[in-house]
């Protein structure tokens, strides 16, 4: 590779503490190395596998953040081995320890945690980067880990433009710079794998196709070229395999390298999902229309219609309905259950928030969730 | 044995695109593609500037003619031009198919595919995505591979090709995952793999451009062709080599030297920045050896030139050319917006590779083809970029080439037979191969032998050329060759080994290291991206010609093959 010594900067000590793992064994390795602040991660990688242990298995390739090889775990979070270097790395690990010790040490007294040594001078110690392999695909070998669901996601939302009912044109088909610009942040996807990697809903719903593959669908949503948006909504709509099983944890958007922001993609999917009246209404679509009309009803839910109207479907649901009934008894038991309801005082003002979102979204602007926050900072 | 009608090596540009061509012709046919990586990392996914074709949306006067022209030019005329003329009339009809497939070109105001300018290109014709224009043609074609259910084999790797009297029979594979090894049989073979960038030390390419399909063409007898042109980007991220596109120089940037000279004046003054790559290499190169070049802490006499964005604003940088900001801004901490960055030449592209006709099919010598192999792409001389290529050409050539070869594969197939072959002769073999690599004893680390002949192909075979450095060179590379009999592995599993990986592609490295000085050494003359020193001139007398070398344990012959001239007589290639 040729790098050593000549990039800018000096040459430090840092000691990498590797995750790894063998068909029959896990343990953590830990090796050595003379590096420079610049140095990627994937850089130190390479070092210990040339000079050092040549059995580390990772994957790598392109080194330039464009092919998606190299995912994996740097210092708790997933992340890409070729975009992350050495001195940003020891710079975050500093400030969240920094955050860790004011949060234990409000003020400034003794330690609440007799058993966590003050961190000595950073000086004194070699500091450390953890690396460790994705979550939510198995381990193949070290930092090595299987992504046949990863790429069975992906297929399973039809990851390609159809163009089928239409007339395909001699020429090109036109879509003017405002329509590809909303394809932008979806087309950077580089597959990975970050995203699914640390997603919560992934953890406890196998059949949730992640975010990698709902920021796919939403390309294929916004993309005007295609001619299969009406079906296309309603297969994401379905279950919780598609938008509905998301838990809003956004974990993939910090996580991103890419800035794909795969959870807003998600949200601009249920967004659109909400306005196509002809998709059969199910249960995550009313939860979602009752909300914003009991909140601006009242400026906030009340609760005793929400359960009626989204789980009993405002009495059109029997069996929903009667599957409230041991939710409302222990309710009833435990003395939590509303009898009454008080409108907010701020009622009037949430609703002219609703409204001038809604009347923003009328006129054709889609509105994201940072538009979102704009509009309710100024109100 | 696994059996299927077609097996493709590459899952980059041209492999792809091949087999969509195939399976939405014939769905019947059972096509499948077999690649180290995933197909999604192939490095055609980190193509940055664009793809070429005289689409007329910015400059009406354009036409497939003058892009044949100047892809001729381009050449210095070594390209042989009836794959030109294919290669440029078709250029529009493939960009289109690619749009109506969904990749996301960047567009006009009126919604049209956008255009810009690019180095050796006399009209605005480079079609782009921003600028990550392989990235967006990758991913449609792999999305579309998994529409239409194409057999992929990610993160096997090829050992040989099974070629029996003169025909491609199949292949031997290795799996990465579990060491498990596999005889293919194919009615038809293709190669589509790729470069060999780390041949050399600084290189734009990614990891995996180890040149193993053109050595395992080398080894089954097969010539390769023009070997010597290897192009050098004019603009590689100094020190690290990734690329800066041409595409930056496209928008408007400058080269400047340490005097703040735009020193393009001297060498191309019509073109400036935009000349094509080999005379702004070389001209990088003789202002680096001239002293003016630049140190780090900006004095003069140092090993790189700037290149300057400044004037351009950071409107203009971000929403055209974000990844290179991007790259300068994570690689070495540089606000391009407001400091210049630091480039020199980076080892970039293979104009040479295994010699195919039009119909992509290979040729066995200068005046026989090969039974059922195919090849394109990269790894391919068909030839189109002659002694150098026109940026923007590249991804051209994959989807015109890829698109023809499929298409002739699947009208080969319904008349073919598969081949009978005695697996377990080729599957004892590959794990004697194997086995010896894990058992020998050695005292090298692969990373020591490597790194050494990458300096020594670097040092004796870069830009600038000479009979002694090169025999020098070829004396090097006998001692790198006996060591590496001596190399050892830490890891001796089967079970995602990449060190098993790292030391084929170290054989694959070597053997392609030693066709490109052969041929080298062999062309007295000057011309393209291959600059001798002790031969200043072009010499079309002698060297009009392409060069088929056929490798042996013995050593490297040489022969030479016509160059198909029909429009445009050779001329001085002036800028």
């Amino acid at each position: 590779m040729g790098i050593k010594g000549t990039r800018w900067g000096c040459v430090m000590q840092v000691c990498f503490k590797v995750i790894r793992q063998s068909q029959t064994n896990a343990w953590v390795q830990t090796y050595l190395l003379d590096v420079e602040p610049s140095y990627t991660i994937l850089d130190c990688l390479n070092q210990i596998k040339w000079e050092q242990d040549g059995s580390l298995a990772f994957r790598k390739n392109c080194r330039n953040t464009i092919c998606g090889s190299c995912g994996m775990r740097i210092n708790g979070r997933s992340a890409l081995a070729c975009k992350e270097n050495v001195g940003a790395e020891l710079a975050r690990l500093q400030s969240i320890n920094s955050t860790v010790i004011s949060a234990e040490n409000p003020a400034n007294s003794a330690p609440l945690n007799p058993d966590r040594k003050s961190l000595p001078d950073a000086s004194e110690l070699i500091p450390e980067i953890t690396i460790a392999p994705m979550g939510n695909m198995p381990v193949i070998k070290d930092l090595i880990v299987d992504m046949q669901s990863f790429w069975d996601n992906l297929k399973a939302i039809d990851p390609y433009i159809s163009t089928r009912a239409r007339q395909v044109p001699e020429r090109e088909f036109l879509q003017t710079p405002e329509d590809r610009a909303r394809l932008d942040q979806t087309g950077n996807c580089i597959l990975c794998g970050a995203c699914y990697s640390e997603c919560n809903a992934r953890e406890v719903n196998p059949g949730f196709v992640g975010p990698h593959a709902l920021a796919k669908a939403y390309r294929m949503v916004a993309d005007t070229r295609d001619d299969q948006t009406e079906t296309r909504l309603q297969q994401y709509s379905q279950g919780t395999d598609g938008v509905w099983g998301c838990t809003r944890c956004l974990y993939c958007n910090s996580v991103c390298p890419m800035d794909v922001a795969p959870m807003d993609q998600i949200g601009n999917i249920k967004a659109a999902v909400l306005h196509q009246e002809t998709i059969a209404e199910s249960r995550p679509i009313r939860h979602r229309r009752v909300l914003i009309d009991l909140v601006k009803e009242g400026g906030w839910i009340d609760e005793r219609q929400f359960g009626l109207r989204v789980v009993g479907n405002s009495f059109r649901d029997l069996q929903g309905l009667v599957s409230l009934g041991p939710l409302g008894l222990r309710m009833l038991i435990r003395g939590k259950f509303p009898f009454g309801f008080e409108p907010s005082v701020g009622v009037e003002a949430v609703r002219s928030l609703i409204e001038a979102v809604q009347d923003l979204e009328a006129q054709g602007n889609p509105v994201s969730d940072s538009l979102m926050s704009e509009v309710f900072l100024k109100g | 044995m696994i059996d299927h009608d077609v097996i493709i090596v590459g899952g980059g540009l041209a492999g792809s695109r091949a087999a969509l061509e195939i399976v939405r012709t014939d769905p019947t046919l059972s096509v499948a593609v077999v690649a180290k990586t995933h197909p999604i990392r192939s490095h055609s996914v980190a193509a940055q500037g664009g793809i070429a074709a005289a689409l007329k949306n910015v400059d009406p006067a354009d036409s497939w003619e003058a892009h044949a022209f100047d892809t001729v030019k381009g050449s210095d005329y070594l390209a042989d031009q009836d794959a030109v003329e294919i290669l440029t009339r078709e250029a529009a009809d493939v960009v289109i198919d690619l749009e109506h497939m969904g990749v996301l070109f960047s567009r006009l105001p009126d919604g049209r595919i956008a255009q810009r300018a690019f180095g050796g290109h006399a009209h605005n014709r480079t079609c782009y995505a921003a600028d990550k224009t392989g990235h967006a043609i990758l991913h449609e074609l792999i999305c579309n591979l998994m529409r239409y259910g194409v057999k992929i084999y990610d993160e096997w790797y090829v050992m040989r090709l099974i070629l029996e009297e003169g025909q491609a029979k199949g292949l031997v594979m290795y799996h990465i995952l579990d060491g498990q090894i596999q005889v293919v049989r194919a009615k038809a073979v293709m190669f589509a793999t790729g470069g060999y960038g780390r041949v050399f030390n600084t290189t734009s390419n990614d990891y995996a451009s180890t040149g193993d399909g053109l050595s395992i063409a080398a080894l089954a007898g097969l010539p390769l062709e023009d070997m010597e042109f290897v192009q050098f980007h004019p603009t590689g991220l100094y020190p690290v080599g990734v690329l800066i596109s041409e595409a930056v120089r496209g928008e408007g940037a400058y080269l400047i030297n340490s005097a703040g000279d735009r020193f393009m004046a001297t060498y191309a003054p019509s073109r400036m920045e935009l000349a094509p790559r080999d005379i702004t290499s070389r001209a990088i190169g003789r202002e680096l050896r001239a002293g003016r070049g630049i140190h780090s802490d900006g004095t003069a006499g140092g090993p790189f030139v700037y290149l300057d964005l400044r004037h351009m604003g950071r409107e203009k940088i971000m929403s055209r050319i974000p990844f290179c900001w991007e790259e300068a801004h994570r690689l070495l901490g540089i606000d391009a917006v407001t400091q210049p960055m630091p480039v020199r030449p980076t080892i970039h592209y293979s104009m040479g590779g295994i010699p195919v006709n039009t119909a992509g099919q290979v040729r066995g010598s200068s005046d026989s083809l090969v039974d059922g192999l195919y090849a394109a792409g990269e790894t391919a001389c068909v030839s189109v970029h002659g002694a150098n290529r026109l940026g923007s050409n590249s991804l051209l050539e994959c989807v015109v080439y890829g698109r023809r070869t499929g298409a002739t594969i699947t009208q080969a197939i319904p008349t073919r037979k598969l081949p009978n072959v005695d697996e377990s002769h080729y599957i004892t073999e590959a794990q004697q191969q194997l086995q010896s690599l894990l058992d020998q004893p050695g005292h090298y680390r692969i990373n020591q032998v490597r790194q050494a002949f990458q300096d020594a192909m670097t040092e004796f075979c870069g830009v600038f050329r000479n009979a002694s450095l090169m025999e020098t060179g070829l004396a090097q590379l006998q001692g790198f060759q006996a060591q590496y009999s001596q190399i050892y592995l830490d890891d001796k599993g089967k079970h995602w080994n990449t060190e098993i990986i790292e030391a084929l592609e170290l054989r694959s490295l070597m053997i392609v290291g030693q066709m490109i000085l052969e041929s080298a050494l062999q062309r007295q003359e000057s011309r393209g991206a291959h600059c001798r020193e002790d031969y200043p001139q072009r010499d079309d007398t002698n060297f009009l010609q392409h060069t088929l070398a056929y490798y042996s344990a013995a050593g490297i012959d040489i022969s030479y093959h016509p160059v198909t001239i029909t429009m445009f007589e050779p001329q001085e290639r002036k800028y």
